[in-house]
């Protein structure tokens, strides 16, 4: 096969990285990866063929820098760079920089990436053409009717930034009482995370659903669909658990959805990966929520359902190439969930976790997908996000996909810092899970039951295991002579 | 070996009687023990909590392996003394296991007056060291108490094996490289102070602990100086500046785990080799014995019986089954050890005092420990006893027993009167470790035959007076005597005067005599040389 | 016997009990009769009668990490002995940095209100011609400090005060 590029220079870290390596090994294309010193001596710097390090005491900044980013797939050769989530991905500025200085970005085109990338403008975008929207009301229209005219929504209402996405930057209301403080809290914050501090309000929807739809278009006018995929399982407005298909879709709702998405792409001229973020409501009625011009966190679903390669799709599109699958191509073949595995502790409210990884067990079954960005001694900080790997299951149906998930993460180890994997067990068992009653406030709603506390069981022969392997230990109930052993505890 | 064969009948009216006689003999002997080692008024509770220290045999259980067991000796000493005040003579003695090593623990008890030492406790103390050096047993010491109770001052100070023994004793047992660690948990006053100090290594708990020579009240009263006793002799004192003691702790449970750690540090002995074999159970069940052990002293049961309900399978290789048949003498295994017995059944004779004699060298010269169940009223007496040579036969088994070298160790499980009680070694035999049953008495002779000695004795005068007694007179001898021999003569007397190492629950002579042995085992044997033997 | 399991804030004491043919173990007064295998690479199985149980392993000095019915745990091994010290010094004596002899303050680490770790550095002071750094002794804040560099002291003299700051109940 013709190598579409020779080498691709990785903007990203972590287990993308890791993945987003692979394909390339596996196209015959060179790699090169760009990590600041922290990141040298990881897992993606190893897979990686080549590892530039990044100048720069903040380690963030240096993944944001998009003028080193570039200067730097230069020296190395690279005739392309694949920015992966996150950081540089959908920076608009940055799609631009890179093709002004002669390299493909693997994307969308810039225009593309900042009309999304501005939620206030992708929805006007949705509704203008003919596409379903939320009701939103945005503060530049007028900020000075803008409370009054947040207060029709009723509560709750969730104010948004319009530069954020991804689930950041998203606050509840749910009194009059909270609506200012709130309000100014979500500008000080969009300013200072997204360096816009426009805001928007919709009203919240409890109990809703998350569906999204992967898109694939070339440069040629071919646009298709690659299923949908169900996101609800959220914390805190970030996905934590996503499946596809989506369970529970009648066709029709499923094969409206997919109009509307591919609709949305096509109008938009879009061209490479992307995905279609739709919100749900309770009554099954479904309107147009953001698009992510983007490869998502969690694409490998689509992946082991379908059997196509994202990231190859990605490579071969900004490559030039014209779409080798056609709808009919694309066809779900079983069931597959996702589940992102966090240094976090369930049990301190979730708060994010770091040490040092002693030890990684991973259970290897086929039908076992792992994207993992650690390995033994990884350092984990509270840097970089607290996602430290993705594992996925794969099932004839959404029941073995189930069974196979949580005997995964059951099985799963991470010794040195704490994670959510007993959690995340917890919560594909659950009765309301295996049921597909899913919706956004799930985890909220069944915290009580999802909480995972090793029982007295557990814990006895927990301390057992140390004590019998403790040499101290050991050696001190081994001191005691063959005669008091054999009498045992014994009193005149 | 050969199992022996028991021919008691359990549901014979005899076994049924003595059963519940003896079942009665324990339980009343449990609850002595009981009350002895925790009955305190409430007031010297309440103290012991304002002071935070813990009860004595509550810092033991701290001490000791966990999972091992412990042997204390003489709880019931001073019972029938003092008013009964002296509970266990307030002191705790006892071979236990700590970080893996046999120690003899001697622990004063601080919640009877201050733990101040009675004339008895100092005998307990003497003896328990005397164990530590007989046994070559490192000890630790658990000192708390007030010094020597001065109203008893002349029983205690100034004999030859009181007061100043127990430091003699701990020199000459640091002299033998026998380890001693003390662990101070309040005051070592005066003679006292001596304990930690002649210790190999000491611990000190802050705040309680206090070693001086002369206290604060005597200090003022001798030289005018008036200071408290933690600035005179208190831990920081003591570990900082002098060097009298080693280690401070600020807890007692910290004192209590660093004196493990210490323990810890001791070297292990070489024990004394003997034959040994895995452990099984006596075939026959120890709690037969109860039915075994008659009501009445004078009536006699076959001693085989008791042999066969605490050692190893019931087993019994017997020596001269036929010849000096009042005396058994076999091999047998206690919890996989082989040891030589020599038992009672009946009145020793020409012929069983040297069948013991001989046995008992048998047992010298093959390294085996000797056990004696007594139960024996005396030698034979009458002009053909005395004929055929009771009295040399009779020194023949105390030569051989004196110049013994192997370890002995004696129950008295009935009976213990006159010469039978040297001969099967009494406590003045140097049996390293000595118990006894509830039921057990012991005398020069029994009551009844004292008060008919002196009744004859008296009714012979008169007669040589020609005068004769009245029954009422005979009364007026005989009572009196009757009741202060049936007082002398109990194991509860016995035990108070530390006549013995304890009284035991028959059962548990079995775990009893293990232990001792095993501890008895630290110290090696030597090879025996006998006196002259008059043939 | 003065080994002690803590796992979270909960401790738990382990003792042998002797039978005849093997220890069992009491564990918070629960006696269990279990079996440790060690497969290699960490890998243990315990078992317990019927039940068998695979348990993954990793000692990082007094800190185990375990895999253990699909929760990772984290179990410290502590001495019951280090641990009453520790408590008593942090109690008794933490709180005051005195002078093993007479001699002047060469160097002052800290400052009032600091707070600071079991062996920080506080004072390097100077006697006999031989510098010495003290340390603290306890985690606390720095709440006096009576001596300047260049000042000269006594034996004893307390060269700095550390305060305990205020336990809510937690370990």
């Amino acid at each position: 096969m013709n190598s579409l590029f020779d080498k691709v220079l990785i903007a990203n870290r972590g287990e993308i990285a890791v993945r987003i390596t692979r394909t390339l090994r596996r196209l015959g294309i060179r790699s090169v990866l760009a990590a600041v010193s922290e990141e040298l001596d990881t897992p993606a710097a190893q897979a990686a063929d080549e590892v530039v390090q990044l100048e720069g005491c903040d380690a963030v900044a240096a993944y944001l820098d998009a003028d080193q980013m570039i200067r730097t797939a230069q020296a190395a050769g690279a005739g392309a760079i694949h920015p992966g989530y996150g950081f540089l991905a959908e920076n608009a500025d940055f799609a631009e920089a890179v093709t002004a200085a002669g390299l493909t970005f693997i994307g969308p085109s810039a225009s593309v990436i900042r009309l999304m990338g501005d939620k206030i403008n992708s929805q006007a975008f949705a509704r203008q053409h003919g596409f379903s929207g939320a009701t939103l009301e945005a503060e530049e229209d007028d900020p000075a009717t803008f409370a009054d005219r947040v207060r029709k929504f009723g509560f709750p209402l969730v104010i948004k930034a319009a530069a954020g996405g991804g689930g950041r930057g998203m606050q509840i209301v749910r009194s009059e009482a909270e609506l200012t403080g709130a309000l100014s809290l979500a500008r000080s914050e969009a300013q200072r995370f997204f360096g816009d501090g426009r805001v928007y309000v919709e009203r919240y929807i409890e109990r809703s659903r998350h569906i999204e739809v992967q898109i694939l278009a070339d440069r040629h006018g071919n646009c298709i669909h690659v299923l949908e995929r169900e996101c609800s399982i959220q914390r805190r407005f970030q996905k934590l658990i996503e499946e596809c298909p989506a369970p529970g879709l009648p066709p029709e709702t499923r094969d409206a959805l997919y109009q509307e998405a591919v609709g949305i792409a096509r109008a938009a001229a879009y061209e490479g990966a992307g995905t279609i973020e739709f919100l749900f409501g309770p009554d099954g009625s479904f309107s147009f929520l953001e698009m992510n011009t983007r490869l998502q966190v969690e694409h490998p679903v689509t992946e082991l359902v379908t059997g196509i390669d994202l990231v190859e799709q990605q490579l071969r599109v900004a490559a030039g190439e014209r779409l080798s699958i056609t709808q009919e191509d694309v066809s779900a073949n079983g069931h597959a969930i996702e589940c992102r595995v966090c240094a976090e502790d369930p049990e301190n409210d979730f708060a994010p976790a770091t040490g040092r990884v002693r030890r990684v067990r991973l259970p290897d079954p086929d039908y076992v997908r792992i994207d993992s960005g650690i390995d033994d001694g990884s350092q984990v900080t509270t840097l970089f996000d607290s996602m430290l790997m993705k594992l996925c299951a794969h099932g004839q149906d959404r029941m073995e996909a189930i069974d196979r998930m949580q005997s995964a993460l059951i099985n799963t180890a991470v010794l040195g810092v704490k994670t959510n994997t007993r959690y995340l067990a917890g919560v594909v068992d659950h009765q309301a899970f295996r049921h597909g009653e899913l919706h956004t406030g799930f985890l909220r709603e069944h915290a009580d039951e999802l909480r995972q506390v090793p029982d007295t069981d557990t814990i006895h022969a927990a301390v057992l295991a140390v004590a019998l392997s403790d040499r101290s230990f050991l050696e001190a109930i081994n001191a005691a002579p063959a005669l008091h052993r054999a009498i045992g505890h014994w009193r005149n | 070996m050969r199992r022996i064969e028991s021919r008691i009948d359990t549901r014979s009216d005899a076994y049924r009687t003595f059963d519940k006689v003896n079942r009665t003999r324990v339980a009343e002997f449990r609850e002595k023990q009981e009350a002895a080692r925790f009955a305190r008024r409430e007031r010297d509770v309440q103290r012991m909590k304002r002071l935070n220290k813990l009860p004595v045999r509550q810092r033991i259980e701290l001490l000791l392996d966990p999972g091992t067991p412990f042997l204390e000796l003489s709880s019931l000493a001073a019972c029938t003394e003092y008013d009964g005040d002296s509970k266990s003579a307030s002191t705790v003695v006892g071979v236990g296991v700590v970080s893996g090593r046999e120690v003899l623990i001697r622990a004063d008890d601080p919640s009877i007056k201050g733990g101040a030492w009675y004339p008895l406790s100092v005998k307990k103390n003497v003896r328990a060291l005397d164990i530590a050096i007989e046994n070559h047993l490192p000890v630790v010491h658990m000192c708390d108490s007030a010094g020597g109770f001065l109203p008893l001052q002349a029983e205690f100070f100034a004999d030859r094996y009181v007061a100043g023994r127990m430091y003699r004793n701990q020199a000459i047992l640091s002299g033998m490289q026998v380890h001693q660690l003390s662990l101070v948990f309040g005051h070592c006053t005066a003679g006292g102070a001596y304990i930690p100090a002649l210790s190999d290594y000491s611990v000190i708990v802050r705040g309680n602990g206090g070693i001086f020579l002369g206290g604060p009240p005597l200090v003022k009263a001798a030289t005018g100086e008036i200071i408290d006793a933690n600035s005179l002799g208190g831990a920081d004192v003591h570990t900082q500046i002098s060097g009298v003691a080693d280690y401070p702790a600020d807890s007692e449970e910290e004192a209590i785990l660093l004196g493990r750690e210490i323990v810890e540090q001791w070297p292990r002995p070489e024990k004394a080799r003997i034959e040994l074999r895995e452990p099984e159970p006596p075939w026959y069940a120890p709690e037969e014995l109860y039915g075994i052990i008659p009501d009445d002293i004078k009536v006699q049961f076959d001693v085989r019986e008791v042999i066969a309900r605490i050692f190893d399978g019931s087993l019994f290789h017997e020596y001269q089954e036929d010849y000096g048949t009042t005396l058994i003498c076999g091999y047998a295994w206690l919890w996989g050890m082989k040891v030589g017995i020599l038992a009672n059944n009946g009145v020793l004779f020409n012929d069983s005092a040297l069948k013991g004699a001989h046995f008992m060298q048998l047992c010298n010269h093959s390294h085996c420990p000797m056990v004696f169940l007594q139960n024996i009223t005396g030698y034979m007496v009458g002009s053909d006893a005395e004929a055929r040579g009771i009295c040399k036969d009779g020194s023949k088994m105390i030569t051989t027993l004196s110049c013994s070298t192997v370890p002995k160790l004696t129950v008295m499980v009935n009976g213990s009167f006159g010469a039978g009680n040297y001969g099967m070694c009494g406590r003045a035999y140097d049996p390293r470790f000595l118990f006894t049953w509830p039921n057990h008495q012991i005398a020069v002779m029994g009551a009844e035959q004292a008060a008919n000695t002196l009744v004859e004795v008296k009714m012979r005068q008169f007669e040589r007076e020609g005068r004769s007694l009245s029954q009422s007179e005979i009364e007026a001898i005989r009572n009196p005597v009757l009741q202060e021999y049936q007082r002398t003569a109990s194991a509860y007397y016995s035990t108070s005067q530390l006549w013995d190492d304890g009284i035991i629950d028959p059962v548990d002579t079995r775990n009893t005599l293990a232990i001792a042995l095993s501890a008895a085992l630290n110290a090696p044997i030597a090879r025996p040389q006998y006196g002259v033997l008059r043939l | 016997m003065g080994y002690e399991f803590r796992v979270g804030e909960q401790v738990h004491c382990v003792e042998p009990v002797y039978c005849q043919d093997k220890i069992e173990f009491k564990v918070d007064g629960e006696v269990h009769r279990v079996d440790l295998e060690s497969l290699g690479s960490g890998e243990y199985r315990l078992t317990s009668g019927c039940q068998s149980r695979s348990i993954l392993m990793h000692r990082d000095g007094d800190r185990v990490f375990l895999h253990i019915d699909g929760f990772d745990l984290e179990i410290d091994c502590e001495n019951r002995l280090d641990r009453l010290r520790k408590e008593a010094r942090a109690a008794h004596h933490g709180g005051e940095i005195t002078a093993p002899m007479p001699g002047v303050v060469v160097a002052v680490r800290v400052e009032v209100g600091e707070s600071v770790s079991d062996g920080d550095p506080l004072i390097v002071i100077e006697s006999m011609k031989l510098q010495t750094e003290l340390a603290a002794t306890i985690a606390g804040v720095v709440s006096e400090l009576p001596f300047v560099e260049g000042d000269n002291f006594e034996k004893g003299a307390v060269l700095a005060r550390l305060e305990v700051p205020e336990q809510d109940g937690q370990k």
